[in-house]
């Protein structure tokens, strides 16, 4: 447990070391692909070579279980990293309105009084609007915005999975 | 590999499974009890008993021994990898409740056709805002006490500020564009 431990956090750091330095040469505009193979073809790619190289001894049990453990803490541990990228690049309208009401504390803040100085409307909604015409989920014609059949098939399947989780099909924004 | 790591890997590979199924469980469960469910709340109370039943199941198992470094590293290891399958799990929910990307496909959906400038008098910074912090109330976040905001427990302001850190190591700006004139934003999306 403790090599599986000490690898699977190894392996992560390595690769995030590598993330920061292409980020600071340059940061990607899709790092929905960037990241994966940063993290996760960019591993499975060293130990290919490793194997094929024949660099590594023969594995016993125990290194099989404490490669599959790695292997397991590595891959839940970038894919809380990249899902949560988007949060770095994004910024929270609800951390914003705490980091309002921390200005005003102890005294606190008058509810109908709460002013967000950050983020512009085009940033909150314009952008967005922008960034779902680029995934393709909508398609605007003559300035009208509808669904298209990507952007269907989003809206069932994130239906389906809010009816079987048991709360409202729409979520509240 | 002894019968104990193969269980200990069965564990481990459906625990993102076991977590949803006990989200699923704990909202069903209060529908059934007439209250409306807090779906947030469901999703970390099922994450912690699956990260809790991991570590547990790793100190009865104990696959590669019972020495002291072994069983504190399987201890590690298990409340590691559970609290990021609690994350995915948490996240997963997140994106079909407060994505804002989300949200205004849902609405674009709902109205078949719309216009840019319509849906961004539907959706926008007022809007986004008044549903925010009926949910920070209801997550503990805040508190309103006589008419004012306060803070209460911090661990989204705390993610808030380790976000900008990290934003800082990556060179991405670590606060979002300021607008010149900031309008002002009233609870209930009354305001502007």
């Amino acid at each position: 447990m403790e090599s599986a431990l000490f690898w699977g956090l190894a392996t992560f750091g390595a690769c995030w070391l590598v993330h920061w330095g292409v980020w600071w040469i340059r940061i990607p505009k899709g790092y929905l692909v960037w990241l994966p193979a940063i993290f996760w073809v960019l591993p499975l790619g060293g130990i290919s070579f490793l194997w094929a190289s024949g660099a590594t001894r023969p594995l016993t049990e125990t290194d099989w279980f404490a490669l599959i453990l790695a292997a397991l803490l590595h891959l839940t541990v970038s894919a809380c990293y990249i899902c949560g990228y988007a949060g770095i690049t994004e910024y929270s309208p609800s951390a914003e309105v705490l980091l309002a009401v921390r200005e005003h504390m102890p005294q606190g803040l008058p509810a109908n009084g709460l002013r967000i100085s950050s983020f512009t409307e085009h940033g909150l909604t314009s952008r967005r609007i922008e960034d779902l015409q680029a995934s393709g989920l909508v398609a605007i014609h003559d300035g009208r915005v509808s669904v298209t059949r990507r952007g269907r098939f989003a809206l069932d399947l994130s239906r389906v999975y809010r009816v079987l989780v048991g709360v409202d099909p729409t979520g509240r924004g | 590999m002894s019968a104990a790591m193969c269980i200990l890997i069965i564990a481990l590979a459906v625990a993102p499974l076991s977590t949803w199924l006990g989200t699923a469980a704990i909202n069903w469960t209060a529908r059934a009890a007439g209250r409306s469910p807090l779906p947030q709340v469901a999703c970390f109370i099922a994450g912690f008993a699956n990260m809790a039943a991991l570590v547990v199941l790793v100190l009865v198992l104990r696959p590669t021994g019972s020495a002291p470094r072994e069983l504190l590293a399987g201890v590690l290891f298990t409340a590691a990898y559970g609290f990021c399958v609690n994350f995915l799990n948490w996240f997963v929910f997140t994106v079909t409740e407060t994505s804002m990307h989300a949200h205004l496909l849902v609405e674009i959906g709902h109205a078949r056709e719309i216009t840019r400038a319509e849906l961004e008098q539907r959706y926008n910074k007022t809007t986004i805002v008044a549903a925010r912090i009926p949910r920070l109330l209801e997550l503990g976040q805040l508190r309103l006490d006589g008419g004012r905001l306060y803070l209460a427990r911090s661990w989204v302001l705390r993610s808030a500020l380790a976000l900008r850190v990290l934003r800082r190591l990556l060179g991405i700006p670590p606060t979002p564009p300021q607008e010149t004139a900031a309008p002002s934003l009233r609870e209930g999306g009354a305001a502007r």
